[in-house]
């Protein structure tokens, strides 16, 4: 007899627990998009006084330069017979992603004219505002290609600022 | 005597049932049943809910250039809110969440934890009738190829 009764209390222990059992409900959330394509140019490094290294916008402040004063920060100096060069290099990296590209074409082009009697210089050629110039038609995605960066200045130049921007453009190939 | 104790016993335990039958069929009827509401955290339109339904639209993925990191990585804020049909906002519910289908080309986290096809405990004591927020982060890997990505995530509550 205190079996049976036993049993029929855990009946209905189990048939109340199971009255109260938890509610339970469920929701979507659906997710969507689309990968694109790209690539990212960042400039790694710089003759002068350099800050943005790592991004697509640095800026490298080279201070007061004269032909017989010393180099700024990270160029050498070289005097010639009507002219002085500051030399450097420029490290700029390109990546990519979600691409199949294997390497890609970067052009240089300065962003304004040039002050008279001042040549800019990268790769050991010439730019200009006006056409960009090719530094490699074959760069390699994920590693830091390193311009010879020349500034040279005419003897003749006016004591004035040489302030200007190199815009690079890199291309996938 | 023994017997006829067992006899009453077992026709009160019977008849339990019956007699709450009855005091339901008597008191008003009162749903318990926990829903979902998807909640939109962003603001940039792509998140549209409808019921226990919601659609995320993360549109174009790209790498910017400000990410060093390897990879895109989209986040986008989701509000959960979980209700009663009753319309009481009383008690918590557990919450939890799975990876119910991908095209395998992203890869998922919320709230920092990788979303797996193995239900993870999103909020183990959400407050029913609150909107928490949670962020969904979603990786693409640089070697995917360019397209269209697609993933559903199933939401379930649990009462406490």
């Amino acid at each position: 007899m205190k079996n049976a009764i036993a049993v029929c209390f855990i009946v209905a222990v189990f048939a109340v627990a199971s009255t109260a059992s938890a509610a339970t409900s469920s929701g979507t959330l659906t997710v969507t998009g689309t990968v694109e394509s790209s690539i990212s140019l960042t400039v790694e490094s710089a003759g002068g006084t350099t800050s943005g290294t790592g991004t697509a916008a640095a800026t490298s402040d080279l201070g007061n330069i004269s032909k017989y004063g010393s180099a700024p920060t990270g160029f050498t100096l070289a005097r010639g017979a009507s002219n002085w060069t500051l030399s450097s290099t420029v490290g700029v990296q390109v990546d990519k992603a979600n691409l199949t590209s294997t390497d890609y074409t970067l052009t240089a082009q300065l962003g304004s004219a040039p002050a008279s009697g001042i040549t800019w210089k990268l790769n050991g050629s010439t730019l200009s505002d006006s056409a960009a110039t090719t530094l490699t038609s074959t760069g390699t995605y994920g590693s830091t290609g390193s311009y010879s960066w020349d500034i040279v200045v005419a003897d003749s130049a006016a004591a004035a600022a040489i302030d200007n921007a190199i815009n690079f453009t890199a291309t996938s190939n | 005597m023994h017997r006829q104790i067992a006899i009453l016993l077992l026709a009160v335990v019977m008849t339990l049932p019956a007699s709450a039958a009855r005091r339901r069929s008597a008191a008003p009827v009162v749903s318990d049943a926990l829903s979902i509401v998807f909640v939109d955290g962003g603001t940039d339109g792509s998140f549209t809910a409808a019921g226990g339904e919601a659609w995320l639209d993360v549109k174009d993925v790209a790498r910017t250039v400000v990410s060093r990191q390897r990879g895109t990585h989209v986040q986008r804020r989701i509000g959960i809110r979980v209700v009663r049909t009753s319309g009481a906002a009383t008690g918590t519910a557990t919450v939890t969440a799975h990876l119910d289908s991908s095209d395998g080309r992203t890869s998922m986290r919320l709230d920092g934890k990788p979303l797996t096809e193995a239900a993870m405990i999103v909020d183990p004591h959400a407050a029913i009738g609150s909107v928490v927020f949670h962020i969904l982060e979603i990786e693409v890997s640089d070697a995917v190829a360019p397209g269209p990505i697609a993933a559903a995530i199933t939401w379930e509550v649990t009462a406490q």
